[in-house]
């Protein structure tokens, strides 16, 4: 093969590896948590009227899920330390439930993209009726805009995830499972 | 100097008496006895918090009263617990808890439920108030014991209740800066700590260096307002480092 042509084709295959090492979009699904092991409950925000154990019973990732016993209360729900704080190149952001009522349970999703507290119109919220049985959350991402005044929050820096039942006059159980931010590819 | 403050001045407790009468806070019957702790900031249960308990036995106190910070920053729980399990008196032990107390979230729930579970604790007897009153008759004299939690959400606002009915109340807060929260048309006497008299005996103007505003404005004794009253605690613990100087733990005798 004649010298110009090799160089020509070591040009391109370096020029290959470089839009690819420069790609910042994920190609893989980014699981935030699976809740398999126990130590993962540190991670939560605990206060009263919440209680959170790790069950065997309807996993969608590995073995185990995370059951949520919230109790009549404000506002009682699932706060998680956020280890990845950067959502940009996602598509969407995903969460199995499983709701073991008989009735639906209405769920509400925030998600905050400022350290501090800001107030209802500085982030996001949306309620998802969760039917008995299974369900899947999935918030796409070029959708997160703050309630209200429509701001499209910063992907980069989301800062508190979230979710609730408003002011339950009963005790609900719910399982969840697979937190995971997807790619655009899958 | 480090020597007395390591491991003379922070070790010894002595029990300092206030006289509620004199100060014109007649909130409980001429006669009764309040224990005030706070800061006790427990890494462990040994002799020094045997000797405390033995100290407040000796006095006999109606009522116990805990200003909050029962452990160390993100420290085990186990020795607070143990101690907590001792603590009993006629009319009651109530308290709230401080910040160091929320420090680990998930151990946090501890204080008030079984591992793993909404079953209140069997451990200990210690009611707590969390921006919430309890109407006590004490010898046929009804007063409010509120207590103020900042962490668990709201405050002053929330014990509107107890505010209105004029009844005299004892407000136990862990910071004295809630004093500020109250009208001082209230007759509300507040017992706090957080401050731990400073710890180390400084000049105002350093706790303000250093953002320690509750320390400038606070920092120990009794504040009069109008009808309110507060009296800060120095605090039976230490936190950061185990030293003071010249702010000696103590537990607080309020004789009625």
């Amino acid at each position: 093969m004649p010298i110009l042509i090799r160089h020509i084709l070591a040009g391109m295959m370096m020029a290959a590896l470089c839009l690819q090492a420069c790609s910042t979009s994920p190609s893989t699904t980014q699981v935030l948590y699976d809740f398999e092991s126990d130590d993962q409950l540190d991670a939560f925000h605990w206060k009263c009227h919440t209680l959170f154990s790790i069950a065997d019973a309807y996993a969608t990732h590995g073995e185990k899920s995370l059951k949520l016993t919230l109790f009549p209360s404000a506002y009682p729900g699932w706060s998680p330390a956020l280890k990845q704080h950067n959502w940009r190149g996602y598509q969407s952001l995903r969460l199995d439930i499983y709701n073991p009522e008989q009735m639906p349970v209405d769920l509400t999703v925030r998600i905050d993209d400022t350290k501090k507290e800001t107030g209802y119109t500085n982030r996001y919220n949306k309620t998802f009726q969760l039917v008995p049985g299974e369900n899947t959350i999935e918030i796409l991402l070029d959708s997160l805009t703050t309630s209200v005044t429509g701001r499209p929050l910063n992907l980069e820096t989301i800062h508190r995830f979230m979710v609730f039942v408003v002011r339950p006059d009963k005790k609900i159980t719910l399982y969840l499972d697979n937190f995971r931010l997807i790619p655009f590819n899958l | 100097m480090y020597f007395y403050g390591r491991y003379i001045e922070a070790e010894h407790v002595s029990v300092v008496t206030v006289s509620a009468q004199a100060h014109g806070m007649g909130v409980l019957p001429e006669g009764k006895k309040i224990v005030l702790l706070a800061d006790l900031h427990l890494s462990g249960f040994g002799k020094r918090e045997a000797d405390i308990l033995q100290a407040i036995d000796a006095i006999e106190p109606d009522l116990i009263l805990l200003g909050g910070d029962y452990i160390q920053w993100h420290g085990a729980i186990d020795g607070a617990m143990t101690f907590l399990s001792r603590l009993s008196a006629p009319d009651g032990v109530y308290g709230v808890m401080g910040d160091y107390d929320y420090s680990d979230s998930r151990q946090s729930c501890l204080f008030c439920h079984e591992k793993n579970s909404g079953k209140p604790t069997r451990r200990h007897s210690v009611t707590w108030l969390r921006n919430s009153a309890h109407r006590l008759s004490i010898d046929g004299q009804d007063v409010w014991i509120a207590g103020i939690d900042n962490a668990y959400g709201g405050g002053a606002a929330d014990l509107q209740q107890a505010i209105d009915s004029r009844t005299p109340m004892l407000v136990l807060s862990h910071s004295p800066l809630a004093f500020d929260e109250f009208s001082e048309n209230h007759p509300v006497f507040m017992l706090a700590g957080d401050t731990h008299g400073g710890q180390i005996r400084l000049p105002g103007w350093v706790y303000r260096m250093f953002g320690y505003q509750k320390n400038v404005d606070y920092n120990y004794g009794l504040f009069h307002r109008g009808d309110k009253t507060l009296y800060v605690t120095r605090g039976t613990g230490t936190s950061h480092v185990k030293f003071r100087l010249f702010c000696p733990p103590e537990i607080v005798e309020i004789q009625f």
